[in-house]
């Protein structure tokens, strides 16, 4: 294989795991790239392959190298990379991550572990219910522009409680209320789908949650790119904007919207 | 100061530094309260002296099915976006032990107090943590003061504050100031307040040197 100078092929060193699937009929249609990357379980060396990542690699290269790291995180088999004193000398001048994750607070999904990251790799944004506020949409526009990241990835996760919280319809004290504004779209979205869903809201259907949770990721990715910064980059072949779940049983993540990237071209 | 350390190595230092039952049996006491802010101090304490990560407990996919069913931080942080900050492991934590909102130049907003809110009254975490750090981009940019496009200059509003504070183009008393004003931020939120004058929660703040991997405290 060469040194990640192309994206894995089927057959070529491992089996494919993850594709993305265009999304099911939604009521409101949009351009899905049909991008089908691989991250493949390789038999080569990690760390060799994840050092030859270099910033001259594709969006989708990115992509598929933070999709591998879960990999090697749910194999058991994590590489560490980039977590040696050298690595932290060497970019504490300049940080040069090559993507950005908008996740959620929830103390079970740490970024850099669940996509076994290290120092420098990714800029990680993070909220209750991974929802695109102005200053996080900020944070991301300055990874975008100074620093160059070529995949920016909305995370949510399976029984988010933020999204709980906001299903539940209860009233909270504090400001717990102004996340559940950001949240009332996707439920209201996921509500008008269907009366059997309008039901299973109201009767705090645990799947249902989960469906609010993948909504909301795909809602958060549309408001990324209304960021004027993020267009120009996905316009240009430059950057590839996902939106994608953890699942908090299994640990593993799947991709469920990708915008932009060198296919789009 | 520190290195991979092979698996063998790592059995080693693992008997050295404590095992991993050792550990959880501490976090549980810091869920307690009690030493919440000691067991973050030992955890930066231990990266920066080389703790191999293969022997943590809460870092392998036992872990991960252990906190599907629900989630007990002991600890909340509000940090920065910057990937050379990664939370987790500078305080050599894992799955289920720390609360974390992120955002460039660690700012207070209101999603962002409604996510701590939620992490410390109804999580249970006993210390929250407003932590900066060295060479923080967002900082340094406030401070230049440039015309920026698109939203960036949104995180300008909380920053220059801080920036006004600190003397002309010292962005490392800047960065420290950020941490104190937004903590005083942060205090502002009743429902913060009220745990803190429980003796429920402790707000702190923490700089941390991207050079040498220590967290200092700062009043």
């Amino acid at each position: 294989m060469g040194c990640g100078a192309s994206v894995p092929q089927n057959g070529g060193g491992g089996k494919p795991v993850t594709r993305v699937q265009p999304a099911p009929a939604q009521p409101v249609s949009e351009a899905q790239s049909a991008i089908s990357f691989q991250p493949t379980r390789s038999n080569r060396s990690s760390l060799e392959k994840i050092n030859s990542l270099t910033d001259r690699a594709s969006p989708e290269q990115v992509l598929a190298n933070l999709l591998e790291g879960n990999l090697r995180f749910l194999d058991g088999a994590v590489a560490h990379p980039h977590q040696d004193f050298s690595r932290v000398q060497a970019i504490k001048a300049k940080q040069k991550p090559l993507a950005a994750i908008l996740g959620c607070a929830d103390s079970r999904v740490p970024a850099e572990i669940v996509f076994d990251q290290g120092f420098g790799d990714v800029f990680v944004c993070r909220v209750a219910g991974n929802i695109a506020t102005p200053e996080e949409i900020a944070s991301l526009e300055y990874a975008v522009l100074d620093l160059g990241v070529k995949v920016v990835m909305v995370l949510g996760h399976t029984r988010c409680g933020a999204v709980k919280a906001a299903l539940s319809g209860k009233a909270f004290p504090g400001f717990i209320d102004t996340l559940v504004d950001h949240l009332d779209v996707a439920i209201s979205r996921v509500n008008s789908m269907s009366a059997k869903a309008h039901q299973a809201i109201k009767d705090g259907d645990v799947d249902m949650l989960d469906r609010v949770v993948k909504e909301n990721v795909k809602y958060q990715v549309q408001r990324c790119q209304r960021s004027t910064i993020i267009q120009e980059s996905l316009q240009s072949g430059k950057l590839l904007l996902v939106g994608a779940v953890y699942d908090l049983d299994t640990g593993k993540v799947a991709v469920s919207v990708t915008k932009g990237g060198t296919n789009d071209l | 100061m520190f290195a991979t350390l092979g698996r063998s190595q790592a059995g080693e230092a693992s008997a050295m530094m404590g095992t991993g039952s050792a550990l959880l049996a501490q976090r549980a006491a810091a869920l307690g309260g009690a030493s919440a802010l000691e067991y973050l101090r030992e955890g930066n304490k231990r990266f920066v002296t080389n703790k191999p990560h293969d022997a943590h407990p809460t870092r392998n996919l036992d872990r991960v099915k252990a906190t599907a069913g629900g989630q007990k931080p002991f600890a909340a942080f509000l940090s920065c976006a910057d990937s050379r900050v990664p939370v987790e492991i500078i305080f050599d934590q894992g799955f289920g032990d720390v609360f974390v909102t992120r955002v460039a130049g660690n700012i207070v907003t209101n999603e962002i107090t409604a996510s701590l809110e939620f992490g410390t009254a109804v999580l249970g975490s006993k210390v929250l943590m407003v932590l900066g750090h060295s060479a923080c981009g967002a900082v340094a940019a406030t401070m230049n003061g440039a015309a920026v496009p698109g939203v960036i200059s949104s995180l300008y509003y909380s920053i220059s504050p801080a920036c006004k504070k600190a003397k002309a183009g010292d962005v490392d008393a800047a960065i420290a100031e950020n941490v104190k004003v937004q903590m005083e931020q942060l205090k502002v939120s009743p429902v913060l307040q009220a745990l803190v004058k429980e003796g429920k929660l402790k707000i702190v703040g923490g700089v941390y040197d991207l050079a040498t991997g220590k967290v200092t405290e700062i009043a």
